[in-house]
């Protein structure tokens, strides 16, 4: 990340802050040390002493004192300004980069300033030194620290990064099911829907079959009653005293082999002699062998019982 | 599939309601008519005597002769039962008999015989009617024939059978010579067993039945002068109506038996006059200067057909007997002659003439139409059967005259046995019973 980039200002930050919180620790410690062993820092007697000091070393100590001192302001100014380009690069950085730790930096300056305080207050120049010393190790091992931390972070962020990697994986292969998913319901729509088709184009085949059929069927009977109306008719011979318009109702049971198994008069033309030659006819037409070919169920239908209207039209009387 | 197979379960039911509510229904309006097929099998006999008459053989000739029937060969019968129990239809059927007649004659004692018969029906294989008896003597074996060929006739066709009637009529012998001899004679309606009523050396005309078939009446000459007598046929008695100057002829007995009208030509030319029989009261009934003749009574006894050339041609003309109102009734052909009515006045038959034959036809008097009967040329005296199905009448062949019938329809025509001489003037008997 960028953040890691040479020429980006993530290693001085790290270092900046390195350092801060260094000092901040040592200031810590420091005043966690005077806590310990002196419970009065607090006290007036830390200014006292100082004063003690000046009155003691007037004059010899003075110039040095002052050099010294001088030295160190300049010193201290040095730093100060180099903490202060520091810290406007901090400020810059922080601005730039993240405003959390410009509080940071705001929290460390004024630790700074206790610690400036305190070291201006302080005369132990070891102190300063092992401070610096600490300081040192302190960065060192902040360093060592931040390194670790940089490392654990980066450990972090690869893992992060594998993690989001395997999210995104995750995600693809999720979004890659849910497409198999998709695409397979989307077959099993098609699927749906060309079955459906079929069955609506069988059910039409199936309609227009039967139709096909029935007309056939239709066709059929019509052949055959004409075919049975002609074998009738031959066999039919009327009595001298029939007449026109005489009519004469018979049902006729065939056979599945076309032969006549029954023949009834159902309503009677009145004369006896008319009726019997209606039923002689019926029964002398012969076997309808056609009807043996039939299928058995347009025979059951169709054949099974007929009936028959002996109704002359062409006599003469 | 499932769905596929419910579609067709539901099709198929439909289909059955459809077909029974719509029951196929077959109307036949159009007959072959041919000729009923029947199979009169030869009677079975338990005498020893040979018997005079083969009375099967006699009903099948009275059955086919009426044109309506065809008989089964007895060549090709499989077997000859007598009795209901011997027959085996499927045999009939095989032959395509519709019925089957069969008889048994039993000689009871002397000359007396019992002939039985029953007609069956091989399409039903049931008996058509019920077994009769009848008991005859060795002379009335032919009687009983007839008998059993009305009562098979009447079954099957619905028409009272005239196989038991008879005919008069009349025979010239020696036509060529001097000394012609006339008969006037009764024979069965199919010519068998004539017997001679009168002789006469004179001529005999126009013999004719009363209605109860117990008397005759005919026109004899007697002294070159026609005479009309009436006879009863049993006994032979005879008495002569009287006789006036001139024509006396063509008597015809009225349906009630009351009547008879003639023709007479005492006032001047031929006229149709009326006689009663029982107060000898004779009534004109036709007044013109033209010839009137041939009188045939109506069936009901209400009018008079007859012949006449008022209209200059012989034509057939109706007289109202009440209001004596004359109408006339043909207008085919160049002449009409001799009518005569079917018993249910429907038809008449008469002679027509075309061109110069004389030609048998019938005129539908209910749709005025006309059908030539016979074609032969010197076809004359039409008479016709009681049951109006007939017409006998004196033709021509080979130079002789003799007796030929012809069905009103025309269809059956058949000739009588040949006699001695010339036959002519035909007379159809009403029914005897």
């Amino acid at each position: 990340m960028s953040f890691f980039k040479k020429d980006g200002y993530g290693v001085p930050i790290v270092l900046a802050v390195g350092l801060h919180l260094a000092i901040l620790l040592i200031g810590v410690l420091t005043i966690n040390f005077n806590d310990d062993s002196l419970p009065t820092p607090k006290r007036p007697p830390i200014v006292h002493a100082t004063v003690v000091d000046i009155s003691k070393t007037i004059i010899g100590k003075r110039e040095a004192e002052k050099k010294k001192e001088a030295e160190q302001q300049a010193e201290l100014a040095k730093q100060k300004e180099l903490a202060a380009k520091k810290k406007a690069q901090e400020l810059a950085e922080r601005k730039a980069f993240e405003a959390q730790k410009k509080q940071l930096a705001q929290a460390k300056k004024a630790q700074e300033m206790a610690v400036r305080k305190a070291e201006a207050a302080a005369k132990a120049k070891e102190e300063a030194a092992a401070a610096q010393k600490k300081k040192e190790q302190e960065i060192a091992r902040q360093k060592q620290l931040a390194d670790q931390r940089a490392k654990e972070k980066a450990a972090e962020e690869k893992k992060r990064l594998e993690e989001a990697k395997k999210k995104a994986q995750a995600e693809e292969e999720a979004k890659r099911q849910q497409e198999i998913e998709r695409q397979k319901q989307e077959i099993a729509r098609k699927a749906e829907q060309e079955r459906l088709a079929q069955e609506a184009a069988r059910q039409a085949e199936a309609k227009a079959e039967a139709e096909k059929k029935a007309a056939q069927e239709a066709q059929l009977v019509q052949s055959i009653s004409g075919l049975i109306n002609n074998r009738i008719a031959q066999a039919w011979i009327r009595p001298p005293n029939a007449r026109n318009n005489m009519k004469t109702k018979l049902q006729i049971s065939f056979l599945p082999t076309g032969e006549v198994q029954n023949v009834q008069v159902v309503e009677s033309s009145g004369d006896a002699l008319f009726d019997q030659r209606a039923v002689n006819a019926a029964r002398n037409m012969g076997v309808i062998r056609e009807l043996s070919k039939v299928d058995p169920y347009v025979f059951e239908r169709n054949f099974r019982n007929v009936v028959i209207i002996f109704n002359p039209q062409d006599l003469r009387n | 599939m499932m769905l596929r197979k419910w579609c067709l379960v539901l099709l198929t039911c439909l289909l059955f309601t459809s077909a029974a509510r719509a029951q196929l229904v077959i109307e036949v309006t159009s007959g072959a008519d041919k000729l009923l097929p029947i199979a009169i099998v030869p009677f079975g006999y338990n005498g020893t005597d040979p018997l005079p008459q083969d009375v099967a053989q006699i009903v099948q000739d009275d059955l086919v002769r009426s044109g309506l029937f065809k008989a089964i060969p007895r060549s090709s019968m499989l077997s000859q039962p007598s009795k209901l129990s011997d027959v085996y239809y499927r045999d009939w059927r095989l032959l395509k008999a519709d019925y089957v007649l069969i008889g048994s004659i039993k000689n009871i004692s002397g000359d007396r015989y019992r002939v039985g018969f029953q007609l069956l029906n091989v399409l039903t294989q049931k008996p058509a009617d019920d077994y009769t008896t009848i008991d005859v003597t060795k002379n009335h074996l032919r009687d009983a024939a007839h008998y059993i060929s009305d009562a098979v006739f009447k079954k099957l066709t619905g028409i009272r059978g005239d196989f038991s009637t008879r005919i008069l009529y009349v025979t010239e012998q020696n036509a060529e010579s001097k000394h012609p001899l006339y008969k006037l004679q009764v024979a069965d309606a199919d010519g068998y067993r004539p017997q001679v009523i009168v002789e006469s050396d004179e001529p005999i005309l126009s013999p004719a039945w009363s209605r109860n078939g117990r008397d005759i009446a005919y026109v004899m000459f007697k002294n070159m002068r026609p005479r009309i007598f009436i006879q009863e046929l049993a006994t032979g008695k005879r008495k002569q109506i009287m006789s006036f100057k001139g024509l006396n002829g063509s008597p015809a007995f009225s349906p009630d038996g009351k009547k008879l009208a003639l023709v007479l030509s005492k006032d001047g030319n031929a006229e149709i006059y009326t006689l009663d029989l029982a107060t000898q009261k004779l009534e004109r009934m036709t007044h013109n200067y033209a010839i009137d003749t041939e009188p045939a009574w109506g069936p009901k006894g209400n009018s008079i057909y007859f012949t006449s050339d008022r209209g200059g041609n012989p034509q057939i003309y109706r007289l109202d007997i009440k209001t004596k109102k004359v109408e006339r009734i043909t207008f085919e052909g160049d002449s009409n002659y001799r009518a005569r009515l079917t018993p249910d006045g429907r038809f008449l038959v008469c002679i027509e003439k075309v061109g110069g034959d004389f030609h048998i036809a019938v005129q539908d008097l209910k749709t005025g139409r006309v059908k030539i009967l016979t074609h032969t040329d010197l076809d004359e005296s039409p008479t016709i059967s009681p049951n109006g199905t007939m017409v006998m009448y004196a033709t021509t062949e080979n130079g002789k005259e003799i007796l030929a019938v012809v069905s009103v329809d025309g269809l059956v025509k058949y000739k009588l046995p040949s006699t001695d001489g010339e036959v002519r003037e035909p007379a159809w008997s009403p029914y005897f019973n």
